[in-house]
């Protein structure tokens, strides 16, 4: 059974997966303010998925081009262990060819560098009904 | 939003890429097109061009969009990497450095960034290969998965017009046209748009756009998949009545016959707007996946935490020796148990937070390639830099001291050391010169060489320069060892008379290096061979706030000795101490120690020692000095104070430390006493 929005009980966790520390602090505020609990944080595309399977968050936020594994990779990788994974791709402008690929692989939804803290909340919650 | 806090942390790490930059672009230097490599970069421009961007720094974001053009482009092999490249991009990576600096110190005078971006700009165009049409792999998937969902889909289909409303600010336009179609196939047949699909993609519309798509599904179900998708604000769904269609709409997708191609066109025309871009098999092989890494887990902490931390410490140190020392005047055996463990609980959180300090040379030692490089590209000259023991750890405070006199000593390496291509010929040596720098760990110190295969110092140059400026007399022009030949450079008197160095060799800065590795407790030391090179070495000791001293008594005041400095003492008598040209000299194993008073040194007036009285043999450069004391009262751990400005100046004391008695005892720095 999928969430249907945000229940009062449980905040839904998220994992903040970017190489990064700064964007990483940034998203995690953004987030943690909102309610939401980061349960976790990667810094490429391997950690991600290894960590991945331990938390099993609600939502994952996904940067792009990361060292070690891109996060196109991994969002392959994460759809396979869990097909229902909610992933969002962090994009920078003028990356939709890799948007389009990581939306291709799996992803939910993504949201561009510069992040504007309504958009980000935004994408989640709507990533999070669907 | 207020991204005013994350500005401290965006400079750190901002100033973290630009040296991966930097030691990736000179790797790329000697191996052209590496892929792995160029991916590095690649990677690191970009992370700085988000973070840039997310802080609102445009001018940043602007040039490392522009290199990440170019990078793009030699990524793609579009572009062949030239030295003309190079160079340009060590400029642009000089460039982003400075407007980092300058929003670091929150100065506001412009960078100029505009010509460089016309470089850039030049390059790119210049370099460009048309557009692949299509990545292979793209029109793979498109043609795989795509709608045979619309056939299976049960009940009476019927053609709706979609118009979707994006949030003003929305960017990458043409992404969401793409989600929307995606999950409205997902639902059926999309026959249509307005405007045509090609114009959708080049995102030349507003923020609504209308999709024409046949399905089963209600039109509440329609408004409720696409709603799911971030930045769409509204969705209106009316009947298409009958087989009326837009004129418009057919040019986009070729009918409804072709509709589930959509996916596949948007694909192509992205990738072409984007231009070039590595192709996907590229990508992969960029992207391997070794085997996981262990990571340790780390945080940043601010450095003046760690200093403060040191400091206590360093108090608790002090009040654990004077609670020993009242545990053994009152002769309480339990206060003695309880301090045993205390004090090995102390030495342990010492120990911890000294490693906390401490920081791999790689710190400092990455600034380095790029100015040898560009050192001996300026100066003619071809040299290979080797760095070694990078891992090496050492206390931050004293691995920021010596990055400066490290820079001296690789720039004279560099400058007056290596000779030129064709004199390296004449003598038989490779034309590349080498120039090393070596990190090592030795038990209570850790030594940096920085080592040349130049031509060497030629002392006797040296002998006549300082004899020549009156900084030796002519007496003393014999009696000079080639372990004085140091010391003669690093005078200031010698190291200003710039005409010469480049005749002499060396002397640049030489004494501020020297002055530097001392004030740490270290010291400097030179080995030169003619026609082989030189080699300075740096001991430095590990860590500054804590040593072990040896605490000596003159005239009723305790004094501290650094034990680094010490190689031995002993007991002498007065007559054991002999003159030579009236300089008292004592002999220790038949070796010749010249010998030193400490009172007569501090000029403290009062009675001579006794018949016998302690020496403390110190080692400095080579040379060995007997300092005479009255009284050796014991090693012990001291925590060292610095002295404060107005006192520093008064040379011979590296600082002060309590004692367990609370009594104040002076550190001696006995090389600049000496000097």
């Amino acid at each position: 059974m999928k969430k249907q929005g945000r229940p009062e009980k449980s905040a839904p966790t998220v994992m903040i997966v970017d190489d990064a520390l700064f964007m990483r602090m940034m998203i995690r505020d953004i987030l943690s303010k909102d309610g939401f609990e980061v349960v976790a944080e990667a810094e490429n595309g391997m950690e991600a998925v290894e960590k991945y399977k331990e938390t099993r968050p609600d939502i994952v936020t996904m940067d792009i081009v990361m060292p070690e594994m891109d996060g196109i990779e991994a969002v392959r990788q994460i759809m396979k262990i869990d097909p229902n994974a909610r992933i969002l791709m962090c994009s920078a402008m003028g990356q939709q060819p890799l948007v389009v690929e990581a939306l291709e692989a799996g992803a939910k939804d993504f949201i561009v560098k510069p992040f504007q803290p309504s958009k980000v909340i935004e994408a989640v919650e709507k990533a999070l009904k669907e | 939003m207020d991204v005013s806090q994350y500005k401290e942390l965006f400079i750190n790490e901002a100033q973290e890429h630009l040296e991966a930059l930097n030691q990736a672009l000179l790797e790329l230097e000697k191996d052209p097109g590496n892929p792995d490599v160029l991916t590095e970069i690649f990677r690191s421009a970009h992370t700085l061009k988000g973070m840039a961007a997310t802080m609102g720094f445009d001018q940043l974001t602007e040039l490392t969009h522009e290199m990440e053009n170019v990078l793009d482009g030699l990524r793609s092999g579009d572009i062949g990497a030239s030295q003309e490249i190079v160079d340009l991009l060590f400029t642009c990576f000089d460039t982003l450095g400075a407007i980092v600096a300058h929003i670091a110190e929150e100065e506001s005078g412009p960078v100029d960034t505009q010509a460089l971006i016309g470089e850039l700009r030049r390059i790119c165009e210049g370099g460009r290969r048309p557009v692949p049409p299509l990545r292979k792999r793209e029109a793979r998937e498109a043609d795989g998965p795509a709608p045979p969902s619309a056939e299976l889909r049960k009940g009476e289909r019927r053609k709706w017009r979609v118009r979707v409303h994006l949030d003003r600010d929305c960017v990458l336009k043409s992404v969401r046209v793409f989600m929307v179609t995606k999950k409205l196939t997902a639902l059926g047949e999309v026959v249509g748009s307005a405007p045509p699909m090609e114009e959708l993609e080049e995102e030349k519309f507003e923020h609504s756009f209308e999709v024409f798509v046949e399905t089963a599904s209600e039109p509440e179900e329609i408004e409720k998949s696409l709603l799911t998708i971030a930045e769409v604000v509204k969705v209106e769904v009316r009947a298409l009545e009958g087989e009326e269609m837009p004129a418009e709409a057919a040019s986009g997708t070729g009918g409804p016959e072709k509709g589930e191609g959509m996916p596949e066109t948007v694909s192509i025309s992205l990738a072409a707007a984007q231009g070039p871009r590595p192709s996907s098999p590229e990508r992969e092989e960029a992207a391997p996946a070794p085997a996981s890494p262990v990571r340790t887990q780390s945080i940043r902490v601010n450095i003046s935490r760690l200093d403060n931390l040191m400091n206590l410490i360093g108090e608790l140190v002090i009040n654990r020796t004077r609670l020993q020392e009242i545990a053994s005047a009152h002769d309480i055996p339990e206060l003695k148990e309880v301090l045993a463990q205390t004090a090995r609980l102390t030495a342990e959180l010492q120990d911890e937070v000294m490693k906390t300090r401490m920081v791999p040379v790689e710190h400092i030692f990455n600034r380095f390639p790029r100015m040898v490089r560009d050192l001996a590209k300026s100066r003619g000259k071809e040299v290979d830099f080797i760095m070694e023991g990078k891992e090496i750890e050492l206390d931050r405070t004293i691995l920021e001291e010596i990055s400066e006199p490290l820079m001296h000593l690789l720039r004279n390496a560099v400058d007056h050391g290596i000779d030129s291509p064709e004199e390296r010929e004449a003598a038989g040596k490779p034309r590349r010169g080498t120039v090393k720098l070596v990190a090592k760990r030795d038990r209570n110190y850790v030594s940096i060489e920085v080592s040349d295969d130049g031509k060497g110092v030629d002392f006797q140059k040296i002998l006549e320069i300082a004899l020549e400026k009156g900084l030796i007399s002519p007496d003393e022009r014999f009696s000079v060892g080639p372990d004085d030949v140091l010391r003669i450079m690093a005078l200031p008197g010698f190291s200003t008379a710039k005409e010469v160095t480049g005749v002499s060799g060396r002397g640049v800065g030489l004494d501020v290096v020297k002055n530097k590795v001392e004030s740490l407790g270290g010291m400097l030391l030179m080995d030169s061979r003619p026609g082989e090179g030189t080699t300075f070495s740096l001991k430095l000791p590990l860590t500054l706030a804590i040593i072990q001293a040896l605490l000596v008594r003159c005239r009723g005041q305790t004094y501290a000795i650094p034990l680094s400095v010490i190689s031995e003492t002993a007991i002498i008598s007065t007559h054991e101490v002999r003159y030579v040209s009236s300089q008292e000299v004592i002999f220790l194993r038949d070796e010749a120690i010249p010998m030193v008073r400490l009172d007569r040194l501090l000029e403290i007036p009062g009675e001579e020692a006794g018949d016998e009285f302690p020496v403390v043999v110190v080692e400095m450069a080579a040379r060995r000095v007997a300092v005479a004391v009255d009284e050796l009262i014991g090693q012990q751990e001291i925590v060292i104070s610095s002295l404060d400005k107005m006192l520093k100046r008064i040379k011979g004391f590296g600082g002060a430390t309590i004692l367990g008695t609370g009594e104040v005892a002076l550190i001696l720095d006995i090389p600049s006493l000496l000097s």
